[in-house]
């Protein structure tokens, strides 16, 4: 059942299985429910140990800012963000999921959270401010029986460093330099997801499935630049959410942030990585497309001076459907990690 | 009940029973604010907006209330405000100062004319209220663009003809765009 339109209490009562979900803690109901809870026991009620036993020993978490491997860095990470921010409230605002094989489901949790910046914290957030926060996170997370196998998260660094006052070129900056220094190996990582994205066909979506609207709609874009035949799938009065604080209507906004985007990058290459989608309340359609952007950073941009280099995206996009076009979308990657590429960092 | 949550909300208290949502938003004038206890607090900080003899018109999808030349316009879920437009009010203090600004055509078969309607976005619509839309527009247009406008400014306005009748939602967008100087550049009106 989709938390939209649903109160926090009427989330978090229990029922009984109403979902076959083999090999899960009884105390789930469905895997929307799996995916709210265990995120509610984990980070608001600070029972951090639990992911011991709802991520795989062998687990992998992706960021724009590289892979944690392994149980012990999920905890570690969790412990850190929770001692920077230790009032830390995460509002589900939607979990579009699939069942891509029997009992392997893909959940796309979005959710805006609320927190002070009441701890130092040692990646973004730097020393103590007391600033309130609150950004907007998608976290994609590849589950079977009760354990997270793999995650992608994206989040809203860069608006999350300016509402505690951070100066998000001079944290990019500082984190390029430690990136270049020590093993150069360990940002291996981002030229593999780049060799991957611009030699992988896109995978064939169904011309049936909801989400295809948002794939065709960015593949021309991004992929073909007809920006107005792709807006053509957008709501004149389309309400747009992008990251960093873009907000705005209409799908000349929409064009707008592909634009600023695409001005940056030439070469480009737009690959959907993966693609749900779920019935909303009301008789709307949630769609989630998760996707990796390449280019080759020519132009001078709202990302400053061209660098030259090939730059990596992951963002997640889910949009609201209503009666064959998309409504509201909101766009969410990690633009700090945009900018730490472009001032030199995260590897070759 | 979602009439009385909203009165409630007015009175700038908490409503109770889950009547807000967690998830809420607040938006107006290009400025929003996020989750219940910021909503409450922005009611709470500029006072009574709706006075006893404001009207509430509601479907069952969307609650409007009008007050003269104010309005505050909602989306409902099972009887419960999970999203909130105010028109013709104060601004909300949460500005959006953070925010990159977007170049953007706004003539993109959109703001000429200034309003952001498609009928399609509304199939419960009869021709006869298409055609009250560009009448609401006319009147929701003159407001002040006061408050935060580095990029864009908008607002939304919803009528409801009758209760039981479909409900309507005309989105209108202003804009204007901070020049490289910091000055502020708007259309001629």
């Amino acid at each position: 059942m989709s938390p939209v339109g649903r109160a926090l209490a009427e989330q978090l009562e229990r029922r009984p299985r109403r979902q076959a979900l083999a090999g899960f803690d009884e105390t789930y109901s469905d895997i929307v429910d799996y995916v709210v809870r265990c995120t509610h026991r984990i980070w608001e009620q600070k029972n951090v140990g639990l992911i011991r036993t709802h991520y795989s020993p062998e687990c992998v978490m992706h960021t724009l800012t590289g892979p944690a491997r392994g149980l012990d860095a999920v905890v570690e990470g969790t412990i850190g963000a929770l001692s920077g921010y230790t009032d830390r409230i995460v509002v589900a605002e939607d979990v579009i999921w699939s069942e891509d094989a029997p009992g392997l489901f893909l959940s796309s949790h979005r959710i805006t959270s609320h927190a002070t910046h009441m701890g130092d914290d040692p990646g973004v957030g730097g020393a103590a401010t007391l600033a309130a926060a609150g950004v907007t996170t998608i976290a994609d997370c590849l589950v079977r029986e009760n354990r997270i196998i793999e995650e992608w998260l994206v989040r809203d660094n860069l608006l999350a460093a300016r509402q505690i006052g951070r100066d998000p070129w001079e944290l990019a900056r500082a984190q390029a330099t430690r990136d270049s220094a020590g093993n150069a190996e360990r940002h291996r990582w981002r030229t593999e997801w780049i060799e991957r994205v611009r030699g992988t066909r896109a995978p064939e979506v169904p011309d049936d499935h909801p989400g295809q609207l948002v794939v065709r709609a960015w593949k021309l874009a991004l992929g073909d630049d007809l920006y107005g035949d792709a807006s053509a799938s957008y709501s004149p009065a389309a309400e747009i959410r992008w990251p960093s604080g873009r907000r705005g209507l209409g799908r000349g906004y929409w064009i707008g942030c592909l634009l600023q985007l695409r001005s940056a990058l030439q070469d480009v290459r737009w690959l959907p990585d993966h693609v749900a989608a779920r019935p909303l309340p009301r008789g709307d359609i949630a769609a989630a497309v998760r996707w990796s952007l390449v280019g080759r950073h020519c132009s001078g941009s709202v990302w400053g001076a061209p660098s030259d280099r090939e730059m990596l995206i992951m963002g997640v996009t889910h949009c609201r459907l209503r009666g064959g076009v998309i409504v509201e979308e909101v766009t969410v990657f990690d633009e700090l990690a945009v900018l730490r590429q472009t001032v030199g960092g995260l590897g070759a | 009940m979602a009439i009385r949550t909203l009165r409630t909300l007015v009175e700038g208290r908490l409503p109770p029973d889950s009547g807000l949502l967690e998830s809420a938003r607040l938006s107006g004038l290009g400025a929003e604010v996020f989750g219940q206890e910021a909503i409450v607090a922005e009611f709470a900080r500029v006072g009574r907006l709706l006075s006893d003899g404001a009207e509430y018109l509601q479907s069952e999808g969307g609650l409007l209330a009008l007050d003269g030349t104010r309005a505050i316009v909602a989306d409902l879920y099972f009887q419960r405000l999970a999203r909130l437009w105010w028109v013709g009010m104060p601004a909300i203090a949460a500005t959006a100062p953070h925010s990159i600004a977007v170049p953007f055509d706004p003539d993109l078969a959109q703001v000429r004319g200034s309003v952001l309607f498609s009928p399609a976005d509304h199939p419960d619509l009869t021709l006869l209220h298409a055609q009250h839309v560009p009448a609401v527009v006319r009147a929701a247009l003159p407001w002040p663009t006061t408050g935060p406008s580095r990029c864009l400014t908008n607002l939304r306005f919803a009528v409801e003809r009758t209760s039981g009748a479909p409900f309507l939602r005309v989105s209108v967008q202003r804009y204007s765009v901070q020049s490289s100087n910091g000055q502020m550049l708007r259309p001629a009106a």
